[in-house]
């Protein structure tokens, strides 16, 4: 390179090139614009109002029932947001060229999967998750009820693995897709068809993420999360475990697919 | 780079050992070849070898039968192409010609069906990161985070070369914005960006980290004739660091700044080298007379010069001779030419010019030789 020499190199090699300016700028995206904010106003919004409604409301839940409403709302509402934010992120930028743009850097495509995952893995869920769960915790204390901080951080760590699983399997689409359709698409098919499958083979109900954040049958707290927002122990641990293997699975698939994938 | 010659010694100093090596190699690949090329920052000890009167580190761009097919399309079929260091080389050729394609063959976007290329003597399938890293790139239609200012854009493309210091890397930045005209709406959000300021911004951003090769898809594009005349002046100072590679429709810009042109038609090279000579057109060395007089006279004297390969007479309906003269030795023929007619008192010269050609008649002749079937 000419006239570079007082600039100190990038040092990064193999799959690791590229990777810290694209995290960098993947936080910054939510951080540093009022991405975080908007996010965590509309959905503590919908969640502190929706636990007001059932609280104060004459004929709503009353007490620890109320708390599964918590994992109820936080494990379907914001888990649409993110299919429908995330469709765009790999997608989009292989349909506007923009992904174009940043390969044709010095960014391995690892990095470019990575920067794409692992930004909006840790900031969806605090921006979309965390805050609206103290929102609505706040809003249970008003309403008498105490969920112990060592319950509340485990509920809300099995809900984010439910929308973590979600931000994986559209990052592995939008790798393999070249349209939005099927990356928006089966990931709904997934969140909203599960409950149908479960129906139909209730054994499945052990392995699939439906059950982390959403009950199986009987009463709300009977998720993985309810149970462990009201101090008790879930009755299998199995779809955690099985959603952890299949998050990773769906961010190797990604980067693997993504190496083959023309620009 | 360390550069080995057998016959000719070592220029870096290295063993006596790598020299017969260098020498053996030679030998054993005959006598176009004589001197091993070595990259030790790479860990590669033999890169290749230097072709004799032509150093392969002189070859920035080489392309072997590259060849890339979408399903039953051929989008690039064989291409074999030479791009010198420090040349600004137009890449040319109608919509849908495979310029595009090529170019992202070069950058590892996409993989070719057939044949290589290097860029730097680097596989573009292997190497494709470190070359990148050598490299600033134009795509064609420039897109890039719309929630990013310019400025943040450009200092994002920055760190995927530098990791700082930060203070050089914004006088940098400044440098660019400056350089193409947008230190004005350095801060303002790329989604607000017209088509040429996006144009602007795409070319600022390949320059950032001071590449040793520009590859350009159509950097006049979306520009104004102000924007265009800034690009090709750019391009023009960049010529002593740089090597650009650049595709485009606009042939006067060509001809303005280019030194080497490749003519591409449905994925087909269908000529390639210097300016000079694709504008001398296919008779090779050629001056065009126009003169009264006897014409067998003419001829008569001019034929007995050694120079002369040909003559062309063509109309005369204006009662004047044209000629078209091909010869082997320009000098001989601008001494000579002129003052062997003019022997004859009676002979009135009106026109006396070297024949060149616009490349826009050139390229319409080739594209449309190809297309209809012909060479």
């Amino acid at each position: 390179m000419a006239g570079n020499s007082a600039f100190v190199p990038i040092n990064e090699r193999g799959w690791r090139r590229g990777l810290r300016n694209l995290l960098h700028a993947g936080f910054a995206e939510w951080w540093r614009t009022n991405n975080w904010w908007t996010h965590a106003l509309i959905w503590s919004g919908v969640l502190g109002l929706m636990m007001a409604g059932i609280l104060f409301s004459g004929e709503g839940a009353a007490g620890l029932d109320a708390v599964g409403f918590v994992t109820l709302f936080g494990g379907m509402f914001p888990t649409v947001a993110v299919v429908i934010i995330m469709q765009g992120a790999i997608v989009g930028e292989k349909q506007n060229g923009a992904a174009e743009w940043i390969l044709s850097k010095p960014v391995s495509r690892t990095a470019y999967i990575l920067g794409k995952f692992v930004p909006n893995a840790i900031s969806m869920p605090v921006a979309m998750l965390l805050i609206p769960m103290v929102v609505a915790g706040i809003v249970l204390r008003i309403a008498g009820v105490r969920v112990a901080p060592v319950n509340f951080l485990a509920g809300f760590a099995v809900v984010a693995l439910n929308m973590l699983f979600y931000v994986a399997l559209t990052v592995m689409l939008g790798a393999v897709f070249k349209r939005r359709g099927g990356v928006i698409g089966i990931p709904l098919g997934v969140l909203f068809g599960q409950q149908y499958v479960i129906g139909a083979v209730p054994a499945l109900a052990k392995v699939l993420p439906w059950g982390l954040a959403l009950p199986i049958q009987g009463e709300l707290s009977n998720s993985v999360a309810g149970a462990l927002l009201v101090g008790r122990a879930p009755e299998t641990w199995l779809p955690v475990i099985s959603t952890a293997i299949l998050t990773v699975v769906f961010v190797v698939v990604a980067v693997w697919r993504f190496r083959e994938v023309e620009l | 780079m360390a550069v080995i010659c057998g016959a000719e010694g070592s220029r870096e100093g290295l063993g006596r050992a790598l020299r017969s090596y260098a020498a053996s190699f030679g030998a054993i690949l005959g006598g176009r070849w004589k001197c091993l090329v070595m990259r030790p920052e790479r860990n590669v000890v033999v890169l290749g070898l230097r072709e004799r009167g032509r150093a392969l580190s002189d070859i920035v761009i080489e392309t072997s039968g590259l060849t890339k097919s979408y399903g039953e399309i051929l989008a690039l079929d064989g291409l074999d192409l030479r791009v010198p260091e420090h040349s600004i080389f137009g890449f040319l050729g109608p919509n849908g010609a495979g310029k595009t394609t090529a170019m992202k063959l070069l950058l590892g976007l996409i993989r070719p069906t057939a044949g290589s290329a290097t860029v730097f003597g680097m596989d573009v399938a292997r190497d494709s990161v470190e070359i990148r890293s050598r490299v600033g790139y134009l795509p064609q239609d420039p897109r890039f985070y719309e929630h990013m200012t310019a400025r943040q854009t450009l200092t994002f493309t920055a760190h995927f070369f530098f990791k700082g210091p930060e203070a050089l890397i914004a006088e940098r930045v400044e440098e660019v914005l400056e350089l193409v005209g947008l230190q004005g709406k350095s801060d303002r959000p790329v989604e607000g960006f017209s088509g040429g300021e996006r144009q602007r911004l795409g070319i600022a951003q390949a320059q950032v980290n001071y590449p040793d090769l520009l590859i350009l898809d159509e950097p006049a594009a979306s520009l104004d004739p102000l924007g265009r005349r800034d690009v090709l002046d750019v391009m023009a100072r960049l010529r002593k660091h740089t090597t650009i590679f650049y595709s485009t429709h606009i042939l006067d810009d060509v001809q303005r700044v280019s030194d080497s042109v490749a003519i591409l038609n449905k994925g087909k090279l269908i000529t390639s080298g210097p300016i000079e000579a694709l504008l001398a057109g296919s008779e090779g060395l050629t001056y065009r007379v126009v003169f009264r007089g006897d014409a067998d006279a003419a001829r008569t004297r001019v034929a007995q010069h050694d120079w002369l390969t040909s003559i062309h007479a063509d109309g005369g309906a204006d009662g004047q001779h044209h000629w078209r003269v091909a010869v082997t030795n320009a000098e001989a023929a601008e001494a000579r030419l002129l003052r062997v007619l003019l022997d004859d008192p009676n002979v009135v010269v009106t026109e006396f010019r070297r024949q060149t050609y616009e490349l826009e008649d050139i390229f319409v002749k080739l594209v449309e030789g190809v297309s209809d079937g012909g060479q």
